[in-house]
């Protein structure tokens, strides 16, 4: 059973990109809060896949895909629901 | 309307956690951490001369610079109530990209140290041919024996477990 609040399995970005988009089909938790999370992590995918330090030029761009994707995370709303 | 306490029990939004969020700026904050230290350690940082290492040496450090600030960034702007999802505990700062920012920092200053001594013991008044000349052999030698004092020491792998043999060792360098 997912938990928001459990995190021990995920060891890397592609850990928690993977998660939220496989739940997209289980819907064991919000449908919202999974669309709106799994969208926004994945612009990431390519980021952190390489795993190789950006570029001079591609820094900036980087960080700002970090910061929008993140911010987001934060601001994804589920429904709501009886908890 | 107020609402009872019960309706808000009930209207309780699902909302990613903060715990979850300091996580991930965890493991963000690692990897991009160990692909700096991944691409510097093939560049020579002991073996090369200051101005092929530097510019890899300036990226490496203003990437790790910009990662921390953004980070702080993000918590500033989340703990200013976004949409009543706020950030309540203290603030996020990544402990090993701090240090690799410092050690970053000790290395550039090492290495632009070195450069401007060799610089000087060049001297003012050689030809600008056979400046050069003793410039590169200087410089080389100078760089060797920076190599030398750190011996066996990871420059790039920082943390406070590796941090007592790089201080002793750049002391003994300075002294």
């Amino acid at each position: 059973m997912f938990s928001l609040e459990s995190f021990v399995n995920i060891k890397s970005v592609t850990d928690e990109i993977d998660l939220w988009n496989n739940m997209r089909s289980s819907m064991s938790i919000d449908g919202d809060l999974i669309h709106g999370v799994a969208s926004a992590l994945e612009p990431l995918r390519e980021w952190f896949n390489t795993l190789e330090m950006p570029t001079w030029s591609q820094a900036g761009e980087f960080i700002d895909q970090v910061m929008e994707s993140l911010d987001r995370v934060w601001k994804a709303e589920g429904r709501g629901s009886q908890v | 309307m107020p609402q009872s306490p019960i309706t808000s029990f009930i209207l309780c939004t699902h909302r990613y956690p903060e715990k979850r969020m300091r996580h991930l700026l965890d493991i963000m904050s690692s990897a991009v951490g160990r692909s700096v230290q991944r691409e510097l350690r093939v560049i020579g940082i002991w073996e090369k001369t200051f101005a092929t290492v530097r510019p890899e040496l300036i990226l490496g450090l203003r990437l790790c610079e910009s990662w921390c600030k953004a980070c702080e960034e993000l918590i500033i702007l989340w703990k200013d109530n976004t949409k009543g999802h706020s950030w309540v505990g203290f603030d996020y700062k990544d402990e090993f990209m701090l240090l690799l920012v410092r050690r970053l920092q000790e290395i550039i200053t090492l290495r632009q140290t070195r450069e401007e001594l060799s610089r000087l013991l060049t001297g003012e008044f050689d030809r600008e041919n056979v400046q050069k000349q003793m410039q590169n052999v200087r410089s080389g030698t100078m760089v060797g024996s920076l190599g030398k004092h750190f011996a066996g020491i990871d420059p790039l792998l920082c943390s406070h477990h590796t941090d007592a043999a790089w201080s002793s060792s750049r002391v003994a360098m300075q002294a």
